[in-house]
């Protein structure tokens, strides 16, 4: 049984991450053996919420700096706001109990994978993050696409650069995924 | 509201000289036909576009007058609403398209076709909500710059809820009768 389990997509489905979009922005994912779709279309959460499990906010540095004060944590509250990785990396370690580490697998932890590229604007910053699921595996949320099971370096591209930092918390429970609960 | 009845948008290309202390001038029809804003020296020029729409437009007005003309930037579009309906649906499918695997709302917003809805102003606004209405999506930026309101209607806790932040928006919109 594969995990995360491959979505079956219903007759009237309209794929979000098309053939020609995942060409345009992962192509790497195309020649990926172990890619596969694990849930249909979701506008409700972005790659961050998935990724540390949060279904209650589509984290997000702007959300972020309405709901908490991030100076607290050395971050700026003002626009424009902080997208470097080194400021992800401490919202994580201050909401969610993350710390640097490698990117190997380590039973009873859950790792993450900061994906560092150029956005639209021109900045160096933070682009992605993915879960790690086991020694090979890594699970994404595609923006507001489907969620997808890959390997590390197969969503590396422009479009979302790639994995520069790794983080892991303790996990006393096997990962839970979003489309798990419903 | 001054308006110029053409057949088709047009957007006129900036002008590519750019100056180390230069003031950048934006035409368009629904607002002053010329505001001029300020462009911080470390702003670079790919930034400017995105600084400007994002975080100027509302500010703009209240700038001095410019005394280099580097970036004109022209948006005219004929009052009808079903070209302006129909323009809106090709920016607003082709931002979603485009941006749809982008992981950050900083992304989301800074695509061109998103910055050009903006500058097509107060008469898109409809369109909007219609959109909001069918599917949450991040409309708040361009609401929030188009509507010139000072404090979006959205309550702090529930930034980052798409469905509430677009609730508290659609009630706005009903408010002030943009949603029929």
């Amino acid at each position: 049984m594969e995990f995360p389990p491959r979505v079956e997509f219903p007759n009237n489905y309209t794929i979000g991450a098309t053939h020609d979009i995942i060409n345009s922005n992962w192509p790497k994912l195309q020649e990926e053996v172990n890619f596969r779709f694990t849930s249909l279309r979701k506008t409700g959460y972005t790659c961050l919420a998935y990724a540390v499990r949060d279904a209650e906010i589509q984290i997000d540095m702007l959300a972020f700096s309405k709901r908490f004060d991030l100076t607290k944590v050395g971050l700026k509250n003002d626009q424009p706001l902080d997208h470097i990785i080194n400021a992800y990396k401490k919202l994580f370690e201050a909401f969610y109990n993350f710390e640097e580490c490698d990117n190997s697998y380590e039973e009873g932890f859950e790792k993450i994978a900061l994906y560092e590229g150029m956005d639209e604007d021109g900045d160096i910053g933070f682009l992605h993050v993915a879960l790690q699921i086991d020694e090979v595996l890594w699970t994404s949320k595609l923006g507001h696409l489907e969620d997808i099971a890959h390997t590390l370096d197969s969503l590396n591209s422009n479009y979302y650069g790639k994995p520069v930092l790794f983080m892991k918390r303790a996990s006393n429970t096997t990962i839970k995924l979003f489309n798990d609960e419903e | 509201m001054k308006t110029k009845v053409l057949a088709k948008p047009q957007i006129l290309k900036p002008r590519t000289t750019v100056h180390s202390e230069c003031k950048i001038i934006f035409e368009n029809d629904w607002n002053d036909p010329y505001e001029y804003i300020d462009r911080p020296k470390s702003i670079n020029r790919r930034r400017t576009l995105s600084y400007l729409t994002l975080h100027s437009v509302v500010r703009r007005c209240q700038l001095n007058k410019a005394k280099h003309e580097d970036w004109v930037f022209s948006y005219h579009y004929d009052n009808d609403e079903i070209v302006l309906q129909k323009k809106f649906n090709e920016l607003a499918t082709q931002w979603k398209k485009e941006t749809g695997g982008y992981s950050t709302v900083k992304q989301m917003v800074a695509n061109e076709n998103y910055k050009y809805i903006i500058a097509m102003g107060p008469q898109v606004l409809p369109f909007i909500f219609k959109d909001l209405m069918i599917e949450p999506n991040y409309w708040f930026e361009a609401l929030r710059l188009i509507t010139r309101i000072e404090k979006d209607p959205i309550p702090d806790k529930y930034y980052g809820n798409l469905n509430k932040m677009s609730r508290y928006w659609l009630e706005w919109g009903k408010q002030n009768k943009y949603i029929k």
